[in-house]
């Protein structure tokens, strides 16, 4: 999708980085929000069906209720129930192995777990099939040498109850947003922004 | 209109009424924001049926903790100015804010509305109306008290997270210099958010009004690649780190994956 944004606002490098949907089977997996914007990027493209696979039912969707809502308005078919375990096919996609889940007890975080049902393997066909499972930190490799450590996910420490707000292990560097919480929401990026300036200011004493 | 004003049963009266959306075929072949905006009399109706609670559970619920009340009464009462001017001391990017927060799960999943089975006031749509429509009528942040204090700090990243840090930063008279390795500012609101949830020209007046302000963008350039971060370090006063997260992950037992996301 990000090729596609590059595609739609004439940013590409390369014709090649753009991937095209158009008379093609999608299969999108995942039921966050990352899905939904595969989902509804690829019947815009022209997609012949489009498909969303999920490891849960409706009800432990993580995705928003207002995109799932739109996504169906506008074609998207929801398989529910289904963990995928192999993409078929051999120099193109043919299909995606899928096995049936039933909803079992909750977790220690108390979301219910998606426990698989012996013998039910299915085959769905598909010419793509995207895998949106969500996003992990990605530390830059110079932040070793400047002294700014990482948790054990790759995640900049940067506590905004520290003695200046959202100050990195290096005193002159501050920071905020995904790098620091892992994927969340462009208003709790803009949150911490203001808060790190606040912070920096401190700093500074301005 | 001075007959809705004396109304306080406006939320009985008046359902909740989202922006009409886009017809389905628009929708299914463009990449166009799907909703339509407001128009000024559904814009102040359904901010009219905001119940003004003494301890506003959607302020709390809403993570830059926005003046909502005030600012629903603002637009009821017609001043959009006033309420662009308040919008903007709690929100870097309110019209964007209104375009694609969950509100379902912050803002208006809180309204006490809602909760009361009525419909919640229509938040995030009425966040987008004040400053799209007080852009459009010239409005511009308030610089005019705003003394510099000749610090510059660094920022790498312009997504979210730099942007705010720079408005912030502005508007106490400090200089910010945000870098970026995109040819335009918004980090994932211009590369990853698509433009049926946000079209592009939203960031690009954005840019606008932020370089009136006094911020300096440095486009096209990857700091520890084109810049070295020992500059950087050496030649402000401080820095901040906007930089996001590009790693995709990985699907378990999935062997042959089809990544369409990652570019970085
Ligand atoms: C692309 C994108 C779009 C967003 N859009 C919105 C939006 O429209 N509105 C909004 O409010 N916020 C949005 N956000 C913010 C989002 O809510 C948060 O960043 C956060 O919830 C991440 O969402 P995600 O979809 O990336 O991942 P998650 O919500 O974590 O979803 C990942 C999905 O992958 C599944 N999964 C993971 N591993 C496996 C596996 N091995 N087998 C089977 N399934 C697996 C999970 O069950 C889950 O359904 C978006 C974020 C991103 C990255
Ligand atoms: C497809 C998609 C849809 C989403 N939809 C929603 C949604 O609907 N609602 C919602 O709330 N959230 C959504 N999200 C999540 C949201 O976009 C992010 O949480 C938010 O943008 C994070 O802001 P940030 O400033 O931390 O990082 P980013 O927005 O990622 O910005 C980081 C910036 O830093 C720059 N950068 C990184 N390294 C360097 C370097 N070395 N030198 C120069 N520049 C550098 C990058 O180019 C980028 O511009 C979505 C995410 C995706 C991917
Ligand atoms: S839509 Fe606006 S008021 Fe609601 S949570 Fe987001 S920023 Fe806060």
């Amino acid at each position: 999708m990000v090729s596609n944004v590059n595609h739609c606002q004439g940013f590409e490098e390369d014709e090649s980085d753009f991937i095209n949907f158009k008379g093609k089977q999608v299969i999108v997996l995942g039921g966050g929000d990352t899905a939904m914007d595969c989902n509804r990027t690829s019947i815009r493209q022209g997609a012949k069906s489009v498909s969303c696979v999920y490891r849960r039912d409706e009800e432990n969707m993580p995705g928003s209720r207002r995109e799932v809502k739109n996504a169906r308005e506008e074609g998207v078919q929801f398989l529910f129930n289904r963990q995928p375990v192999e993409i078929i096919g051999k120099d193109k996609v043919e299909g995606i192995k899928v096995v049936e889940t039933v909803m079992g007890a909750p977790d220690e975080n108390g979301r219910r777990k998606a426990e698989v049902v012996e013998g039910s393997e299915q085959i769905i066909p598909a010419d793509a099939v995207l895998v949106a499972f969500g996003f992990q930190a990605s530390p830059s490799p110079w932040f070793d040498k400047f002294g700014i450590e990482t948790d054990a996910y790759g995640r900049v420490i940067a506590p905004k109850q520290g003695k200046f707000m959202y100050q990195t292990t290096n005193e002159k560097i501050f920071a905020g947003g995904d790098m620091v919480r892992g994927s969340d929401l462009v208003v709790t990026a803009i949150d911490e922004g203001r808060k790190a300036a606040d912070g920096i200011m401190d700093y500074l004493d301005i | 209109m001075s007959e809705r004003l004396n109304n306080v049963f406006q939320f009985v009266e008046v359902d909740r009424k989202d922006p009409k959306k886009k017809p389905l075929i628009t929708r299914k072949g463009q990449f166009v924001e799907i909703y339509k905006p407001f128009e000024e009399e559904v814009a102040k109706d359904q901010s009219h049926r905001c119940l003004e609670c003494g301890n506003p559970y959607c302020e709390w619920k809403c993570p830059v903790h926005n003046y909502i009340p005030n600012w629903l009464k603002l637009v009821s009462e017609g001043n959009i100015m006033e309420a662009a001017e308040l919008s903007h001391q709690t929100n870097s990017l309110p019209e964007v804010c209104g375009r694609v927060c969950p509100q379902d799960r912050l803002c208006e999943g809180a309204c006490t509305l809602g909760e009361g089975g009525f419909g919640a006031v229509t938040i995030g749509s009425v966040e987008k109306y004040i400053t799209d429509t007080a852009f459009a009528l010239g409005w511009r942040p308030d610089m005019s008290k705003v003394v510099p204090v000749n610090k510059t700090v660094a920022i790498v990243g312009a997504g979210p997270a730099g942007l705010a840090c720079a408005d912030i930063l502005v508007r106490n008279g400090v200089k910010p210099v945000v870098f970026d390795r995109n040819p335009e500012i918004g980090g994932l609101l211009t590369f990853g958010i698509p433009e049926f949830k946000l079209e592009k020209s939203v960031m690009t007046l954005r840019r606008e009004v932020f370089e009136e302000m006094g911020v300096e963008f440095v486009l096209g350039t990857s700091v520890g690649d084109d810049v070295p971060f020992e500059h950087i370090l050496e030649e402000y006063d401080a820095v901040f780190l906007g930089m996001g997260t590009y790693k995709a992950m990985k699907g378990g037992s999935l062997e042959k994956i089809f990544l369409v996301f990652m570019k970085h």
